[in-house]
């Protein structure tokens, strides 16, 4: 194996230096368990999204995306089933194919259809746009959606807005910096 | 409990072949496995959030560039690919977002560009240990000397990892390691450090 300098010896420490260096770097950072769990609760957060695959109990992932090769026969021959008759079949069997084409398609690049209720302008994100969006809501005057109630007082008003600004650039649950 | 269990679990594999890899650990996470995140993160946090003190020299904010790196990393799932040690990607990050923080925070009086604030970045060492020898003429280096002489022998950066990490030819990393030791070698407050 080439080395490319590894082993030159200009280019290498003694063990006593090597352990010398290390106990020079010793001092250790406390990291506080409340940021352990602050990490990782956005990783949960984000690793639940639907732009992630599933894992089955087995560990073994599997693609979220909608329309495998036999589901797609499947759909066909229902589709070619329900439309069908003998005379027409031909027929509707391409009708069939252009219209599962199409759901196939609008699915596939529309991986996220589901989003989250605080979600507001579902572009899979809870972010300041979101605040934004609700904010730009309530001035309109237009009755907002009780699932904006983020604060659970029975209203929907700016302290919901901040709320959910604080939820976009802190790593508190739903935070997404 | 099951928390515990994993910060122990990961401490006693250090210095043993990392089970599974970073690699695997990266795939899964590509397919929205929590748990892999959370081993990867366990694996990593501590050296990067010691990485983070040496550039910043306060806890508070190398705790800051911690959660910052992670999110980072986080940001680039699904679809992110290790074509090296994870640690030559972390190290940039880490890097970038000291400098950002210290910026910030303001401490920075000689200036506010890159080169200002690496320059005047303290030498952590110094305030942890005082009067040793080592960390004296350490403190002595450049950042980018010292920087390249921890990363290879405290962080066991091959060379070409340093030079991927640094984002420097690898040319550049064998000089200034070279001078490092030279420097430290004839030091006679380090010089004893190479049996000599």
């Amino acid at each position: 194996m080439n080395d490319r300098g590894q082993n030159d010896p200009n280019l290498d420490a003694p063990e006593k230096l090597r352990a010398a260096l290390a106990r020079s770097q010793a001092r250790r950072v406390v990291i506080p368990p409340a940021v352990d769990d602050a990490v990782l609760r956005v990783a949960r957060e984000k690793l639940a999204e639907p732009a992630f695959g599933v894992l089955s109990l087995g560990g073994t992932a599997e693609p979220r995306k909608r329309g495998t090769t036999s589901g797609t026969a499947e759909l066909l021959a229902g589709l070619a089933a329900l439309f069908g008759g003998r005379r027409f079949a031909p027929l509707t069997a391409a009708m069939a194919v252009i219209v599962a084409a199409g759901v196939l398609t609008w699915l596939t690049v529309h991986p996220r259809a589901v989003v989250r209720p605080e979600d507001l302008n579902a572009d899979g994100q809870v972010d300041m746009l979101d605040a934004f969006a609700l904010a730009r809501e309530l001035q309109q005057g237009s009755t907002p959606r009780p699932q904006f109630d983020l604060n659970g007082d029975g209203v929907v008003d700016e302290r919901d807005v901040q709320a959910l600004a604080a939820r976009a650039v802190s790593l508190e649950p739903g935070g997404h910096s | 409990m099951v928390r515990e269990l994993i910060v122990e679990t990961v401490a006693e594999s250090a210095g043993r072949a990392d089970s599974p890899s970073d690699a695997e650990l990266v795939a899964a996470i590509n397919q929205g496995d929590q748990a892999a995140f959370e081993t990867l993160y366990l694996r990593h946090r501590d050296w990067t959030v010691n990485l983070a003190f040496r550039f910043t020299g306060d806890q508070a904010l190398a705790l800051d560039v911690m959660q910052e790196t992670f999110l980072y990393l986080l940001r680039k799932f699904p679809g992110f690919e290790l074509r090296a040690s994870l640690h030559t990607f972390l190290y940039p990050a880490v890097r970038n977002l000291s400098i950002a923080a210290r910026r910030k925070a303001g401490r920075n009086q000689a200036g506010s560009d890159e080169d200002d604030i690496l320059a005047n970045l303290p030498a952590p060492e110094i305030a942890a240990s005082g009067t040793d020898d080592l960390t004296t003429v350490l403190a002595g280096l450049s950042q980018d000397h010292r920087e390249v002489l921890l990363l290879r022998f405290v962080d066991g950066l091959s060379l070409e990892e340093v030079s991927d990490a640094m984002e420097i030819p690898l040319g550049t990393v064998k000089s200034r390691l070279h001078n490092a030791l030279k420097l430290l070698r004839e030091d006679p407050r380090t010089r004893e450090l190479f049996g000599e």
